[in-house]
């Protein structure tokens, strides 16, 4: 049974310039210990969809219009919002983009941690260091009394995020949403931050859905991927099968333009044209303007997500021929 | 061949905004950020430079183009000495040599529409009449690939990749004979990287200028440079043509740094950690070799005296105590 299972998921905007559809129809599932990709450029809808999982839609004119976010036998789109607290934060934890926004500037480590513990379990001061310092040691960090003492801004990219990690498990979460955790890393500490986030999956089970753009990062870390554009999934895949046999344009493109370190002296790929805007919504496919493969069929009607395995589902027309 | 630009010895230090550090504070508040670095660059030769965030990268381009003062060493631009230039020499040269920022953003002055942004280098340069400037801001923008409805457009209005196409554009209306890219991709979009990566290969292809492409990610530089050099803390570590860096990396540190450069690819590995911690501040350099703390393969001679010197191995150029002297090797 899954532990997160999300139908039919909807978010709209109210704007000055009307009503804005930004995650339309979104469904996908994660089971516990699973470590899903959420994949696409900027303002496909990623980030909307993760921060509707706990309810937390930035601005006060977002709102969940339609579908379930089922956690744990509770449906959390209809959850009255004492009854949330028991959810975002504690058995769903989120890591945000930049780790220096998400931790207070003017509390040092220890503090930061315990604020966090205490809130949540009521135990002593003297237990909650304890605590802090046991959750350090476990996001890898050796000497967790001294790094207790010092504050945000003297620490480095690669140790922020590690503070930030030991902050999101301080609840004992069963989901970790983290929203491109090793966006602006050098490669090195990337993949510290990588192999941090597989090992608390072996040790705690964690379950983590992670928002990507770069599919280098998603091919060493993920079990299973779903791609976004335009405020839909284009498709869902196991890892390997998503990065061999992508059957959805849009997924290839995304392959074919990360530069690797593989031999290739041919011009890397370029995704012709520009995203839709956030809301924009055409007829026939979404991506059938930017797409090497468009054929008449995809200008028309409205394209859906079909199940084309146990594990596979696509919204290209053409999954077939991209099969061959 | 003659090159362009000769590097020798190259020693830059910065003021730092907080030294609390009573080390730091000795030195006037000075740390090292860029130590001894040499090297040439051919005219039409494209060489990229690879290093994490404050290897620096940003400060060797800024000192190429004296935009920051050096402490110690020599720039030379065709045969000519860059560091004592003044006044009508100084612009002159900056024709010569452009600089493409990496924040694409920051780079461009938010108060001017592209087509002002555009023909305010050719008027400061008295490149062209004003009313031959229209013309030129066109081709221009034609030449990278930006639609001419964005002329009356403010940086503001522009999605991050077409900034950056803004000041490629802005770097090129002098017909500069060296263009430096300063990590000009990684603040985008993935799908976007490639598109200015692409631009920056075919521009380097159309015109005769040499380039330099600073990057953190070493696959960012395979396509569009022939050689490669690797900065840790300050120093070039390695340097070498690009094939040779990428097949057979010399110093454990270019190991390290392509190692955990994710690939994407259906079987890929777990992630390995093959760079422990985290870069030092250039504050605090370790004794001996910068890179000791975090080498797997140290010796003794690592952490005692100065850096290493300067060996070869093969078409590379390493300073690493695991290769052999350059006396020994004579031998």
């Amino acid at each position: 049974m899954p532990l997160l299972s999300v139908s039919h998921l909807s978010v709209e905007f109210h704007t000055p310039r009307g009503l804005l559809r930004a995650v339309d129809d979104v469904s996908f599932a994660i089971e516990p210990a699973e470590i899903l990709g959420l994949v696409g450029e900027s303002g496909v809808g990623k980030t909307v969809t993760c921060r509707a999982l706990v309810r937390l839609l930035p601005g006060r004119n977002g709102r969940i219009a339609s579908g379930r976010i089922d956690f744990a036998g509770r449906d959390i789109a209809r959850l009255p919002e004492e009854e949330l607290r028991h959810y975002r934060g504690r058995q769903i934890a989120l890591l945000f983009q930049d780790p220096a926004s998400q931790l207070d500037p003017i509390l040092n480590v220890g503090d930061q941690l315990a604020e966090m513990i205490l809130l949540q379990e009521g135990l002593d001061p003297a237990m909650a260091a304890r605590q802090a310092a046991a959750l350090l040691e476990q996001v890898g960090i050796d000497d967790p009394a001294r790094l207790m003492a010092a504050y945000p801004y003297q620490l480095g990219p690669g140790l922020l995020r590690r503070v930030a990690i030991a902050q999101a498990l301080a609840s004992s979460p069963r989901l970790l949403i983290a929203d491109e955790p090793t966006k602006g890393l050098d490669p090195g500490v990337q993949a510290q931050i990588l192999r941090l986030l597989l090992d608390l999956r072996d040790r705690r089970g964690l379950a983590v859905i992670m928002i990507s753009q770069d599919l280098g990062v998603v091919s060493q870390l993920c079990d299973s991927a779903a791609v976004m554009y335009a405020g839909r999934i284009v498709e869902r895949a196991p890892k390997g099968d998503l990065l061999n046999r992508p059957l959805h344009p849009y997924s290839e493109a995304l392959a074919q333009c990360l530069p690797g370190v593989a031999p290739a002296s041919v011009p890397l790929h370029e995704i012709a044209g520009e995203p839709l805007a956030a809301g924009e919504v055409i007829p026939g496919c979404r991506f059938h303007p930017r797409c090497p493969h468009v054929i008449d069929r995809c200008r028309f009607g409205d394209v859906q997500l079909v199940e084309v395995s146990a594990w596979r589902a696509t919204a290209c027309l053409r999954w077939e021929d991209m099969w061959q | 061949m003659t090159a362009l630009l000769e590097v020798n010895g190259l020693s830059v230090s910065q003021p730092t905004a907080r030294s609390d550090d009573q080390r730091v504070r000795r030195r006037g508040g000075r740390i090292m950020a860029v130590s001894a670095v040499s090297f040439e660059l051919a005219a039409g030769e494209n060489l990229g430079i690879v290093g994490e965030s404050g290897a620096g990268k940003s400060t060797l381009a800024r000192a190429i183009l004296r935009l920051v003062g050096s402490d110690a060493g020599e720039i030379h631009f065709d045969g000519q000495s860059v560091k004592g230039l003044r006044g009508p020499a100084l612009a002159a040269y900056r024709r010569q040599a452009q600089m493409i920022f990496s924040d694409p953003l920051a780079a461009l002055n938010p108060r001017l529409s592209i087509a002002e942004t555009l023909a305010e280098p050719l008027a400061v340069h008295r490149l062209c009449t004003s009313r031959e400037a229209a013309s030129r801001v066109d081709e221009l923008m034609s030449r990278v690939g930006l639609s001419p409805e964005l002329r009356r457009r403010r940086p503001s209005e522009l999605s991050a990749a077409d900034c950056q196409r803004v000041s490629i554009a802005r770097a090129l209306t002098v017909g500069p004979r060296l263009l430096i890219a300063d990590d000009a991709v990684s603040r985008l979009d993935v799908p976007l990287r490639a598109q200015i990566l692409n631009l920056l290969g075919a521009l380097s292809a159309a015109m005769p200028a040499s380039l330099i492409i600073m990057a953190r990610d070493i696959g960012m530089l395979r396509r569009h440079c022939q050689r490669i050099a690797v900065m840790y803390l300050g120093r070039i570590v390695e340097i070498g043509p690009t094939e040779e860096v990428l097949a057979k990396p010399r110093h454990p540190y270019t190991q390290a740094l392509i190692a955990s450069t994710p690939r994407a690819r259906g079987d890929a590995p777990t992630p390995r950690v093959t760079l422990p911690g985290e870069t030092p501040s250039p504050a605090y350099l370790p004794p001996g070799c910068a890179f000791h703390p975090r080498c797997t393969k140290v010796l003794p001679v690592c952490s005692a005296g100065s850096s290493p010197i300067r060996r070869s191995d093969g078409p590379m150029t390493v300073y690493c105590h695991l290769y052999p002297e350059p006396s020994a090797q004579r031998r």
